[in-house]
Formats: C-alpha cells, sequence, structure tokens
C-alpha cells in the first residue's frame, strides 16, 4: 500500500519530520491487532511555495538522507523490518523516473507561483473593474502585493486560490497516474496558518472530482481512503503584534476553518475525508520568532504535537478499509480522531503516553536511541572484532562511507536536534536523558531490572556480546549489505537487551 | 559437514593421536638416561599428556566459552591465556610427576625441569589445536587470535 | 540441528575427556601390582602371593587365572606377568613357575665307609655332621628327608630325621650297617640315580675317596684309569641329571687308609664332599628358589662346581645411569641388546656402558665371577670389561628398576672407530683349577704336602663325570651387545 501524504505548509513539513524520525526508528502502521503492517510505502509531496522555509529545508533534507540510508540497507525492497524499515519514495522513483517533467524531490513545483506577486498571479491588472472591486473586498491591498516564494502567511484567502492552480500541475497528473488501488491518501496542514488551511479542503477536493481531469486511475482516486491531520493552535509567536500571522487571528481562524471543514469535508452529506484528525495542545509552545522573509524564517522547533501528529498517519494507515467502506461503493461517515496524553503534564516522557502510543513507539525509538549512542560511540572499536569479522565484513572503511557518513554525521545530527527542540520546548518531551551517553540511563525515567548486584548494568559491550551471539547463530546476512548487518543485529540485539535489562514500561 | 566440524574433529583427532603416541611425542623432544624409562615405567607420561590435554583444553574452553567477554578478546587476551594454561600445566605436571618420582625413590630433578620446558611446548600446542577446535561457537571471541 | 551444532563443542570435549580418562584407567588392580612389583624391584614369592590373593578375592573377575576350584592357573599368571613385564623400560621378566609346585624331596646318602669314621670324632669340630645337619635343616621339608647309609651299598638309617640330627656320635649309632671296608662308587651313584624320583634330591656326603676292592699292588695311574672311566660310563647314562661337588673341610682324627693299604693315623683337616644330585631341572629350579638359597650354599664349602650345568641364557638389562658411564647413547626399544645413539665423551672420546647382569643361577661364586679372564669377550674395537658385584649401596631409587634382580654390573669401556660393533661375552664353563689343586697322586703319608687340602685321584673321578656332560657346557653363560653410532 502506498500511502501520499500531502505535507502542506510550515506544520505539514514539520510533522512530516517526525515521521521520518518515527519511521527511521523502525515505527510502522499497526493493525487493529497491533501487528506491523506490511508493504506500506511512503510517499510525501510537500506543497509549500514558502520555499526558504527553514522546516521545509530541513525536512527535505532528513527525506533524501533517509532515502540514501534505506536503500544502503534494504535496496529498493518495499518491505523491511526494524530500522529504516518503511520505505520513503519520491513521486517520480515510483514511477521508475520515467517522467521527466516532474523533479525527483519531494517538494511539489511550484515554481510558477512563487516568483509572482498575489496581484499578477490572479491576473488582477487584466480583470474588469467589478472583477477589480470584488477583489479587492477580498484581499487587501498588502496581501496583492505580497509574493508568493513566502507562503500564503497566514492568509487562507490567498492560498486557495492559488492551490487550485495545482490540479493542472504535471506533478499532481503525475500523482493520479500511479495512484493504485489500494492506495490512501493523507493529509498533513495546520488549520491556523494560510497554506495549509486552504490547500486541504482544495486539494481533497480536487481529488474527489478527479472525474474532471485526464488521468488514467480517476476510479480509484475518487475511492481512495483520505485521511487528514488538522492541527490546531500549538504555537506562540514573538513579535506577533501586527504581523501577518497574528497569534490573536488563530482562534478566530480556526473556528471559521472547523466550520466550513464541516460543511466540505466531514459533513454527513460529503463524507469526502474518512478520517479526521484533530490535534492541538492548549499548553502553548515557546514563542516562535516570526519574521517572514528572513533568511531563517519559519525554523520552528519540533513539537510533542508534531510527532503525535505523524502517529496519526500511521495510525490511518493501520486502519482497516472496512472502517471506510460501507461495501457497497460508498463511504462511511467520517471518523474523528482526538488525542490525549496519559497524563496532562508539562514533562512528557514515554510514561506520559498511553498504551497505545507506547505500543506503537517505545520499542522502535529506545532502540533506535541506543543505535544513535551505539554507532557514535562504540561502533568504530569493535570493528576487526567479534560480529564484525563475520560476513560480510565491517571495515575499518565502513566509517568512512557515504552511509556512514549520512547517517552517523549527518542523520543523527537532526535526531538530536528533534530531541532537544521537544526537550526545550513547550510541553517538554523528554523521551531520553539527553546527553547521558551511559547506557544504563538513557530512557527517562525508565531504570534497568534489578539484578543479584544491584541494577543491570548496559554498556557497549553489552550489545556486541549479544550482537556477537547474534551474528553467530545467523546466516541470513551473507548476501546482504553489511549495512543490512550492522542494523539488523543491532535492532535483535537491541530487542533483546531491552527486554532482558530494562523494566518493561509496556 | 562445513569447516568449523572439521576443525573440531581434526583437533580432537591431534590431541587423541598425541595422546596415543604420548611417549613417541615427548621422547622425541627430550630423552634423558634413565629418566625417560622411569617416565615410561610409572606411566606419568600417560599423566602428564592427560592433564596437558585436559589443562590446554580447558584453558580454550575457558577462554571462549567460561570468559567469553568482549573485553578479553582480543589476540593478546588469548596470548596470555596460552601463556598461563602453558607455565600452570607443567606446574602442575611436575608436582605430580615429583610426587609419584618420590614415592618411588627417583631423583631426577633436573630432568624434570627439561621435561617441563618440553611439556610447556606441547600445552601450548595443544592450546591453539584446542582453540581452533572449538572457537568457532564462541559468540565474542570466535575470531580471536585470527578472524575466520 | 541449531541445538546440535551449539552444543557439539561441549559435547566432543564431553567424549574427549572421558576417553582420556577411561584409557588412563583401563589398567586393573590386578596388572598394577604387577606393574609396582616389576618397578619396586619386588619381584618376590611374598609378592606373588599378594597377587594371587587379588585373583582370588574376585574370582569372577579374574577368571582367567582361577578355577572353579579357586586353583591359580600358573602358567596363565605367568604368562601375564611377564607381559606386563616385557611391556616396561628395559623389559623385564619374573619367573613365578617355582612358586606353589610340588615340594621336593630331599635323600641323605651318608657314607659310612672307615676313612669316614675320624671325621666325627668327639675331638674334632664336627665340621661334617654340621654340615648334614644343615642341609637338612636348610632344605624345606627336610624334616621329612629319607636318610641312607652307604658303603659297600646302600642301607636305610633305623632311626627317625630327628634322631639323626642330635645324633652325637652318628658313626657309633650306625656301626655295623654293611661293609665299611670299601666304597663301591659305581654300585652307589647306579642306586642313586635309580632310586631318584622327579622332584627328588640327594646329598651324598663323602671322601670321595675311590677305595675297590683289592688295590694293593695296583698302579696308581691303573686306579686313575678305572677311577675316570667308571666316573665316565656311570654319569653318560644320565645325562639328566646334574651334579654339584660342594668341598668342605672337617677336622679328621683316626687311622687314614691309603691306596697302598699302609694305613696310619692322622689328625688335622681333611677335605669332604657333599655331592648333591638332582635333576638339572630340579637343580635349576632351586638356584631360582631363594629357599634353596642356603641349601645350595652350604656353609663351610671351600669350593664347588655344578656338573652338567646347561648354557643359560642371561639376563641383562643396560643401566643408563651408572657412575662409570661416559658418552652418551640410547638403548634400542625395539631390539633387545642393541644400543643406538653412540657417541663418545667429548674430552675423551671413550664410550662407556654398563649391564647389569644376574649371574645368581650359575651357582659361581664371587671370585669366578669378578676375574675377567673367566671371561671370552670378542670385540671389533676391542672393548674391555669390568665386573662389579652389586653392593646395596648401588641401589638407588634411578637404579632400582635396573638394578632389580642383578647381581653384578659390567661395564665395557672402549672405542666406536667403526659405524657398528658387536660385542660377544661369554661366561667359560672350564674345568675347575680347583678340581687339580686339591687333588692329589699319592696319599700314603700325611706328611706329603697339601695333605689336608688334597683328596686322592680326585680330579680324575670329577674330570670322569665332566667328560660325561662336556658337550652342554662350553660355556655358562653369554650374551651380544650390537652398538650403532
Amino acid at each position: 500500500m502506498r500511502l501520499f501524504i500531502f505535507a502542506i505548509g510550515g506544520t505539514g513539513s514539520r510533522v512530516l519530520k517526525s515521521l521520518v524520525m518515527l519511521s527511521a526508528a523502525g515505527v510502522k502502521p499497526l493493525d487493529e491487532d497491533g501487528r506491523p503492517i506490511p508493504n506500506v510505502e511512503l510517499v510525501p509531496i510537500i506543497i509549500d511555495p514558502h520555499k526558504s522555509n527553514e522546516d521545509l529545508k530541513r525536512t527535505e533534507q532528513m527525506l533524501t538522507e533517509y532515502c540514501t540510508i534505506r536503500e544502503k540497507i534494504y535496496g529498493r525492497e518495499v518491505n523491511g523490518d526494524g530500522f529504516f524499515g518503511t520505505k520513503i519514495s519520491t513521486l517520480r522513483s515510483i514511477m521508475g523516473m520515467t517522467a521527466t517533467t516532474i523533479n525527483d524531490t519531494f517538494i511539489f513545483n511550484m515554481e510558477a507561483v512563487g516568483q509572482t506577486k498575489f496581484r499578477q498571479f490572479i491576473s488582477y491588472d487584466t480583470m474588469d473593474e467589478p472583477n477589480q472591486a470584488l477583489t479587492s473586498l477580498l484581499f487587501a491591498d498588502y496581501q496583492l502585493e505580497n509574493k508568493m516564494n513566502i507562503g500564503f502567511v497566514g492568509s487562507p484567502n490567498i492560498g486557495s486560490v492559488a492551490l487550485n492552480m495545482i490540479k493542472d500541475s504535471e506533478e499532481f497528473k503525475a500523482f493520479a497516474n500511479v495512484f493504485g488501488e489500494g492506495d490512501r491518501i493523507f493529509f498533513i496542514s495546520s488549520i491556523f496558518g494560510g497554506t495549509g488551511a486552504a490547500g486541504f479542503p482544495i486539494l481533497v477536493k480536487n481529488i474527489r472530482q478527479a472525474q474532471n481531469l485526464d488521468v488514467s486511475n480517476k476510479n480509484f482516486l475518487r475511492q481512495a481512503p483520505i485521511g487528514g491531520l488538522t492541527v490546531l493552535p500549538y504555537f506562540n509567536l514573538n513579535n506577533s503584534q501586527g504581523k501577518s500571522i497574528d497569534k490573536a487571528d488563530f482562534v478566530v481562524k480556526t473556528q471559521s476553518a472547523l466550520q466550513y471543514y464541516n460543511e466540505t469535508l466531514t459533513g454527513d452529506a460529503d463524507r469526502n475525508v474518512n478520517a479526521i484528525f484533530y490535534l492541538g495542545d492548549q499548553t502553548s509552545s515557546i514563542p516562535y520568532d516570526y519574521d517572514p522573509g528572513n533568511i531563517r524564517d519559519q525554523h520552528n522547533p519540533a513539537h510533542l504535537v508534531e510527532m503525535v501528529g505523524a502517529m496519526a498517519a500511521l495510525k490511518f494507515a493501520g486502519m482497516a478499509d472496512r472502517q471506510f467502506l460501507d461495501g457497497m461503493g460508498g463511504f462511511l461517515p467520517t471518523k474523528a480522531f482526538e488525542y490525549g496524553l496519559d497524563k496532562d503534564l508539562l514533562d512528557v516522557d514515554f510514561t506520559t503516553f498511553g498504551q497505545e502510543t507506547r505500543h506503537l513507539i517505545y520499542r522502535p525509538m529506545v532502540k533506535f536511541h541506543m543505535l544513535f549512542i551505539y554507532m557514535r560511540t562504540a561502533l568504530k572499536a569493535i570493528i576487526g572484532q567479534g560480529y564484525t569479522q563475520d560476513e560480510p565484513k565491517i571495515r575499518s572503511e565502513f566509517t568512512t562511507t557515504q552511509f556512514y557518513r549520512t547517517l552517523v554525521d549527518q542523520f543523527f545530527d537532526f535526531y538530536t536536534e528533534w530531541l532537544t527542540e521537544m526537550h526545550q520546548n513547550l510541553r517538554h518531551v523528554e523521551l531520553f536523558n539527553v546527553g547521558e551517553n551511559n547506557l544504563s540511563n538513557i530512557i527517562h525515567n525508565v531504570v534497568t531490572k534489578k539484578g543479584f548486584f544491584g541494577r543491570k548494568s548496559v554498556d557497549e559491550n553489552t550489545f556486541n556480546s549479544e550482537m556477537n551471539k547474534l551474528s553467530r547463530d545467523n546466516k541470513k546476512y551473507s548476501d546482504r549489505t553489511v549495512e543490512y548487518k550492522l542494523l539488523d543485529l543491532f535492532n535483535q540485539a537491541a530487542g533483546n537487551i531491552l527486554d532482558e535489562k530494562y523494566e518493561n514500561i509496556n | 559437514m562445513d569447516k568449523k566440524g572439521i576443525y573440531l574433529i581434526t583437533g580432537i583427532v591431534v590431541t587423541v593421536l598425541f595422546w596415543i603416541f604420548r611417549v613417541e611425542v615427548y621422547e622425541g623432544l627430550y630423552q634423558a638416561p634413565g629418566y625417560s624409562d622411569a617416565m615410561y615405567n610409572t606411566g606419568i607420561y600417560g599423566i602428564v599428556g592427560i592433564i596437558s590435554a585436559a589443562m590446554a583444553w580447558g584453558a580454550a574452553a575457558i577462554f571462549y566459552y567460561a570468559i567469553n567477554s568482549v573485553r578479553f578478546a582480543r589476540w593478546w587476551h588469548w596470548l596470555s591465556i596460552l601463556a598461563i594454561v602453558s607455565i600452570l600445566a607443567p606446574i602442575v605436571c611436575y608436582c605430580v610427576n615429583s610426587s609419584i618420582f618420590n614415592s618411588e625413590n627417583y631423583s631426577y630433578a633436573a630432568e624434570m625441569v627439561s621435561f617441563e620446558g618440553v611439556n610447556m611446548i606441547f600445552t601450548a600446542v595443544l592450546y591453539v589445536v584446542a582453540s581452533y577446535s572449538i572457537r568457532w561457537w564462541s559468540s565474542n571471541c570466535r575470531h580471536t587470535p585470527f578472524p575466520q | 540441528m541449531k541445538i546440535f551444532s551449539r552444543f557439539t563443542p561441549l559435547l566432543v570435549m564431553g567424549m574427549l575427556a572421558i576417553t582420556i580418562a577411561l584409557s588412563g584407567c583401563g589398567k586393573d588392580a590386578l596388572q598394577k601390582a604387577v606393574k609396582d612389583a616389576f618397578i619396586k624391584g619386588d619381584t618376590t614369592e611374598t609378592t606373588y602371593q599378594a597377587i594371587c590373593d587379588i585373583i582370588t578375592g574376585n574370582p569372577e573377575k579374574y577368571s582367567a587365572y582361577v578355577d572353579a576350584d579357586g586353583n591359580i592357573n600358573t602358567d596363565a599368571l605367568d604368562e601375564m606377568i611377564n607381559e606386563v613385564g616385557q611391556s616396561l623400560r628395559p623389559p623385564m621378566t619374573w619367573n613365578t613357575k617355582n612358586y606353589g609346585q610340588r615340594a621336593l624331596s630331599l635323600s641323605i646318602y651318608f657314607e659310612r665307609s672307615g676313612s669316614m669314621v675320624p671325621y666325627d670324632q668327639a675331638s674334632g669340630a664336627g665340621q661334617l655332621k654340621k654340615a648334614v645337619n644343615d642341609l637338612i635343616n636348610f632344605f624345606p621339608g627336610g624334616e621329612n628327608a629319607s636318610i641312607n647309609i652307604v658303603n659297600d651299598n646302600i642301607y636305610p638309617y633305623s632311626g627317625t630325621v630327628e634322631s639323626f640330627l642330635q645324633d652325637r656320635d652318628i658313626y657309633a649309632s650306625t656301626k655295623g650297617i654293611g661293609d665299611a671296608s670299601y666304597t663301591d662308587f659305581k654300585v652307589i651313584f647306579d642306586k642313586i640315580f635309580q632310586a631318584q624320583k622327579p622332584g627328588n634330591v640327594a646329598v651324598l656326603i663323602t671322601d670321595l675317596i675311590y677305595s675297590p676292592k683289592n688295590t694293593a699292588g695296583v698302579s696308581v695311574s691303573k686306579i686313575f684309569n678305572e677311577e675316570n672311566s667308571l666316573a665316565t660310563s656311570i654319569f653318560t647314562k644320565y645325562k639328566g641329571k646334574s651334579i654339584i661337588v660342594n668341598q668342605l673341610r672337617g677336622d679328621y682324627d683316626g687311622m687314614y687308609y691309603p691306596y697302598n693299604g699302609n694305613s696310619f693315623h692322622y689328625k688335622g683337616l681333611r677335605p669332604f664332599y657333599a655331592i648333591i644330585i638332582a635333576d638339572a631341572s630340579t637343580i635349576d629350579r632351586m638356584v631360582k628358589d631363594t629357599r634353596f638359597t642356603n641349601f645350595l650354599n652350604l656353609q663351610g664349602t671351600v669350593n664347588t662346581y655344578r656338573f652338567n650345568q646347561a648354557h643359560t641364557t642371561l639376563d641383562y638389562k643396560l643401566v643408563p645411569v651408572w657412575k662409570n658411564n661416559a658418552g652418551r647413547f640410547r638403548e634400542s626399544r625395539d631390539q633387545k641388546g642393541l644400543i643406538t645413539n653412540c657417541e663418545p665423551d667429548r674430552e675423551t672420546g671413550i664410550i662407556a656402558f654398563s649391564v647389569a647382569v644376574n649371574f645368581g643361577g650359575l651357582q659361581k661364586d664371587e671370585a669366578f665371577l669378578s676375574n675377567p679372564s673367566n671371561f671370552t669377550i670378542q670385540s671389533q674395537n676391542g672393548f674391555t670389561m669390568k665386573v662389579e658385584k652389586i653392593m646395596p649401596t648401588d641401589i638407588t631409587g634411578n637404579t632400582k628398576t635396573y638394578l632389580d634382580g642383578m647381581t653384578h654390573v659390567i661395564t665395557f669401556t672402549g672405542k666406536m672407530n667403526t659405524a657398528k660393533e658387536e660385542i660377544n661375552v661369554n661366561l667359560r664353563n672350564d674345568f675347575p683349577a680347583w678340581i687339580a689343586q686339591s687333588t692329589s697322586d699319592d696319599d700314603s703319608s700325611a706328611s706329603t704336602a697339601g695333605f689336608a687340602n688334597t683328596t686322592f685321584g680326585l680330579e680324575r673321578f670329577l674330570r670322569g663325570i665332566y667328560d660325561a656332560f662336556s658337550a652342554s657346557q662350553a660355556n655358562y653363560t653369554s650374551m651380544t651387545i650390537k652398538l650403532e653410532k
């Protein structure tokens, strides 16, 4: 199953970033019985005219690195278990790289939009007078003068006009052509900004009205389960007085947007969206700087809401078809979801989450964090010994490969940044003891089990030893890459160690 | 049979052959008038052979399966066990040899020391043989002293 | 399969340990006791009995060596014992066949001719009677000996062994038996031989003076030749017999009857003889049986010689650790008597090696054995030999294995100028010199030189016996040692 994820606007990028992190950790969509769903391929499509958006740039780079890493591990195979198990692809790559009209990127090409002012985009100057008058009524003067490569800066009215053009783009056609039976679509957008709030309903509308399009898989599109994450206000902005994205506007805009969604997307009459996830946090984040057009603008620290939002996409992917379809070719009423912590605390760790979340993310994330520490502190020392000497051998040259550098130097930098940002934010998300390299003590509020001589100790050699043992008993690596062997061994070892050495919180 | 099995069988065969031909093997490297006959007649070659073989295999088993530690898996760790067993086994053998000789009123002090020098070599060789026989199934030390 | 492969090393190591342990413990208590006896140099009858006790203590386990009635199968046991002995270094033997065999019987033939009476006078020391008593007392089962009086014929002694032993004047109490005026050796030896049953040991106490009837006027030479032929003719018929002639001396006080008939009184020492007659195999058996040591080595014996002593295989072992050894050499484990890797001493160029030998069975005295002139040594490189008696101080922990059961050490010294060498050593069985020295041709007067030490015509008679057995007695024993560089 392919899950096409339209990540719209800055919030879309940030949720996508969390989704990439969870996928890197090996978090996978689970079915109703809690078993991983096989063959899920994520196809993120980032829609954001604000190309210099830092969040977008970070997310795109992270996605590229993810793909680089994953290809070394699994090649082009869709199925994968463990770290980087979920395949993430660009639109072009799933077309077999044949389409020459679109770029091999996760970012929707909005070149045509980005370079123009809104008044040029809607051909204000060539309108007749009545239309110009109407336009002036709908849009403020400064909005007409905005260049759109900085986004729609909290103006859904502009976004809705601009994004309606997407349906005519090459990318959208490509998407519609590759969309197959059983594939699903998920939208990530904020309801209170500009781009997302406008983009989500427009894109849904275009998909559901696919019969009007000149594409091959119209029926699949029309019948495709569509999910949407609608992020409600969760952050504050600095210097927001009088600026474009006004915090004070958020609530007002949200209310009217929700009203609109109810009428066009989730209402009983439409059922255009099959599952809608509402997510927000009344405890606002630390204030984000707001300075549109600045080189570092919209570099917002990661937030718990985004991580939970990423889980919404996985939740949607794991839902059975019968939850959406009535069996007679029609849709069931839209399913709406909200999210709650087990305990409403400002300091969040794994124990703060509810049972389902813990089941979904605890093991993979802990194992991934262990991998992060192991790769950075212990791998080089063990090369030449133990499992590294089993075929395929991990040699010292391994630490100079693109894979190693991408994972250890770059991806893990993003990972620590992500963790740190979540930690520093409000709520404080402290899943792991940041900066702690003592493996016995990495999980916040989770200790190792009691042994004969006090708490059990875990260090890099606990992992080396376990991996040595697993490698000895495993014959399956001989025709796999060293990257696969290393990560798969570590994944198994970390799982065993987690079970044997740490207190169980699930 | 895979390579590991062949190594194991070979090691066992070598050790058993060593023990069967212990007299020839030991006397091939060291023979002294009177002493060699006394060793032969009292059956000490057999005892010393068993002690050396058992200690060499035991030391290898300890290194590969009892210690079996990532921290103690380098070739110099393996070598240190070799050194220990190569010293310890001859000491034990010397004590056994000496006690049997005392009970028989033999006095071959210098010869016993020289013989244990030779026994040290055989113990070391047996340790290497045992290592190559059993190391393959050790989780942490199967690549010690040299990678497979 | 996976489980199997994981436990394979443990499994195999366990099996290895068990295999080695089992093969190490393979020797049972019996074999260990035998081996210990060899190694400790304790190959005595007492030890043999202890070994028999092990067998009878567990007859089911050792059924090969014991029958249903609890009787030891001595042949099988002897074979096993010597197999163990042969597996040692150097290979050892232990003759156990005499143990527990049928007891030997003793017959004493006490010459009662006129010339014998003066040996047992109250004025003398009574050496003759003591010798006879010793022979009876030191013979296991001697209390059942048959005692006979000998002169012209053989007559049974009327008393008991006990009364014979306690009799202070044996000639007085046997007076009147037979004709004491002459001794007919032909009749006596014939009768002794004929009467002798297997396992019987006869001892003739005599002065060995040939005194047939009517010798007056007959020349000495004629008498001697007659005596010589008589001896040869008698003993040729009994080639299976062996005779030990022990010469002793006793106080003599009385009339002496020389061949010319002119008797005279003599007081002083005179030789007399205790002649042991038995099947050669019986004597061989006694020689190897320590219970007969005192019987065979009769106290007071001046000279002794065993006639018809077959060539015996010499029991010998190379002694690698011996004070006189020089240079380096190695005993071959495959071939007895082969010494390989011979390297002379670096300074002197000499190689000297020692061989422990058992001359015990030869019944030869120390002077005879220590005299190199009694040996013939043949060697390309002119090796010389030196014979030393093993002293108790020589037996140390290190040497006991090699010296156990041995009496002498022969050290061969020489230079290896050739790649190979073969040393042949023979201990010659010559007609002993003491016989000639103890012989007189004229006993007509006590003033004749050596009267106290000589017997009239002794040599002729004994040479007659010697000649009868000459074919079988060129050498007592021999040994061949081969050397290789």
